[in-house]
């Protein structure tokens, strides 16, 4: 972040005239340390989450009585090395921890996902064809939002059951509203700009107008909400595991690692306190994420990023 | 007062779909005879209980005797609490009623929510303020760190670390239950964490953004000391955002009360929700939603009517 040379308000028109392409992005990113750091931690995330069977160093089920309980860095019976120690159950914590990122990410990724595709189509419609459509949707949101989502979620958890699927589904209910609200926004105020009109005197269909014009020049707020609700759902998912209302134990999920370790906090502080570090960088490094994209997209702001 | 007549319609309604789709959705589990008794219960107790309640009329006549229950203030007995072994044809010997098992417990609730809003609104405030005071220095990125740490941070996982390292280690606070104030000050801490990085945040964005306003020039040029150009001109300008944002966080915290309440073992309302989800004990599970739903509805509502006291150009309903 380099002290701005000329006045702010000339800086950016001379920069709109280049393209900003992807290897500027990268460049960007690659000189916010903070944002790097961040982006590389949930690479690393994603490639242990995807390639848990070759990257954990053993069976996160894999039991070893004579090996309970061993501290972070101590070595088992058998030679192995465990690198953040075992559980009550002679289970390595760390592979564990790789197995566990599996559920509590792809909930995290596809109740936001869903609930984004579900909240930007009902909003961008509501937006652009308004009218009783728009009233009723609105009204639909708004009534959900004033509800305290938690409690619900526990709600219909106790009736339906936990579990993976129940608590996307649970969660997308639940989430789509502030998409919706989000994108109904956006959608009104593109609705009397210049290249929509364009769009529609040359004859557009609506379909067209909503998702190949209107959606490409809305999605940076977007992908900055779509990124924070992953973390949001993240930590909803370990508090409703963490009550036993969430993922169910054969499963592996860090709320549920942080359940069990709650057990032996005096005598094994590292079971407890490994998924939680684990939850609150992903959490961290997701939010770090969103705000460096919406500083990038902003237009006010992004000038300073590639100048 | 239109406004405030129609807002307060709407919440009324809205508690009302709450309430009804928790009883829809309640007797979905199971027969609530059954699962009042438990499993050992004989055919002719099940009968019994079930003519006493009047389990056997259709759902829709059960349904209107709720809600007219309800609106007197009658949710019904507890499944557990106080209950009697053999059910005698009176329904309302058999337990505890609900309602007063609910509110003997927001006392807790309330006193941990004060405890920590009144950490988090000055804290919250003061650190927005002193970000946006020297956007870019030492410590505005200390805030901005210390924010998003707070943001991110799992509430019941902070409370666990809190108790290792205060209560096991160092033993200076008990490690849970109700009491005094040092029984409170856990807890809070905990509750407390997500309230002010979302309000630091806010603060600091709002602040920035009356900071280039002319207004302030103004004042400076008036030589007013800088003090009282930050908090007494541009943080009242300031206040309609840092408002919303408290009241947001005050419903959250209402809820997120569930968590820090069981893992402190705190006797408020979220415990009490935690122990009827896990009993089964539905008359409660309903009377405790519906409590905590109007609670936060209230401060959805308060703080609509707040703004009108803060910022009087606002006119509440023009919106619309």
């Amino acid at each position: 972040m380099a002290p701005p040379t000329a006045m702010p308000n000339q800086e950016p028109s001379q920069f709109t005239d280049s393209r900003v392409t992807s290897r500027d992005y990268f460049w960007a990113m690659c000189r916010d340390k903070v944002t790097l750091a961040a982006f590389v931690f949930l690479a690393l995330l994603v490639a242990f989450t995807v390639g848990a069977e070759f990257l954990a160093p053993h069976q996160p089920t894999g039991l070893n009585l004579r090996d309970r309980m061993l501290p972070p860095g101590s070595t088992g019976s058998s030679g192995a090395y465990h690198f953040l120690g075992t559980d009550e159950l002679g289970r390595d914590l760390f592979s564990r921890l790789i197995y566990g990122a599996r559920i509590s990410i792809s909930v995290g990724l596809l109740g936001a996902f869903v609930s984004c595709v579900v909240g930007v189509v009902t909003g961008l419609t509501a937006g652009y064809f308004g009218g009783l459509y728009e009233d009723v949707i609105m009204r639909l949101v708004d009534g959900m939002l004033s509800l305290p989502s938690l409690l619900v979620a526990l709600f219909v958890l106790f009736v339906l059951g936990g579990g993976y699927t129940n608590l996307i589904l649970v969660f997308c209910v639940l989430h789509w509203m502030v998409f919706c609200r989000l994108s109904r926004g956006l959608a009104l105020d593109a609705r009397s700009s210049t290249y929509v009109q364009a769009a529609k005197a040359f004859g557009a269909p609506s379909g067209r107008i909503i998702f190949r014009h209107i959606l490409p020049n809305v999605m940076a707020p977007i992908i900055v909400l779509l990124t924070l609700e992953i973390a949001i759902l993240i930590l909803s998912e370990a508090s409703l595991s963490f009550l036993g209302f969430g993922v169910q134990p054969p499963d592996p999920s860090w709320g549920l690692m942080i359940a069990d370790g709650r057990e032996h906090i005096r005598s094994a502080w590292w079971l407890a306190t490994f998924p939680g570090l684990a939850i609150f960088l992903t959490a961290l490094s997701l939010n770090l994420v969103a705000n460096w994209v919406r500083a990038v997209t902003d237009p006010v702001q992004r000038w300073r990023w590639f100048s | 007062m239109v406004y405030l007549v129609r807002r307060t319609a709407n919440s009324v309604l809205l508690l009302l779909l709450t309430v009804s789709f928790v009883f829809v959705a309640g007797r979905m589990i199971g027969d609530p005879a059954l699962n009042m008794l438990g499993p050992g219960a004989t055919d002719v107790a099940l009968e019994k209980l079930r003519r006493a309640a009047g389990l056997n009329d259709p759902l829709w006549q059960q349904y209107i005797r709720y809600v007219a229950n309800l609106l007197q203030g009658d949710f019904g007995v507890s499944y557990r609490f106080g209950f009697s072994v053999l059910p005698s044809e009176d329904l309302d010997s058999l337990g505890q009623p609900v309602i007063d098992i609910v509110l003997e417990r927001l006392p807790a609730t309330f006193l941990l929510a004060a405890v920590a809003m009144g950490i988090a609104v000055p804290s919250g405030i003061l650190m927005g303020v002193v970000a946006a005071a020297k956007p870019r220095s030492l410590a505005d990125r200390v805030v901005t760190v210390v924010a998003l740490a707070g943001v991110s941070v799992v509430q019941f996982w902070l409370g666990l670390m809190l108790i290792v390292f205060f209560s096991v280690q160092l033993g200076w606070l008990p490690t849970g239950g109700y009491g005094g104030l040092e029984h409170a000050i856990l807890p809070a801490l905990t509750l407390a964490a997500r309230p002010i990085g979302r309000i630091a945040q806010i603060a600091r964005s709002a602040m920035l953004d009356e900071m280039s306003k002319p207004y302030i020039v103004t004042a400076r040029a008036k030589g007013a000391h800088e003090w009282r150009v930050v908090f007494l001109h541009a943080l009242k300008n300031a206040a309609v955002p840092i408002i919303t944002m408290i009241g947001d966080e005050l419903s959250a915290l209402l809820t997120g009360a569930i968590l820090v309440e069981k893992i402190f073992a705190w006797p408020g309302i979220g415990l009490l929700i935690i122990d009827s989800l896990t009993r089964s004990d539905l008359p409660l599970i309903q009377a405790s939603i519906a409590v905590v739903a109007a609670l936060v509805v209230l401060v959805n509502l308060l703080v609509d009517l707040s703004y009108r006291i803060v910022n009087p150009r606002i006119k509440l309903g023009t919106e619309n």
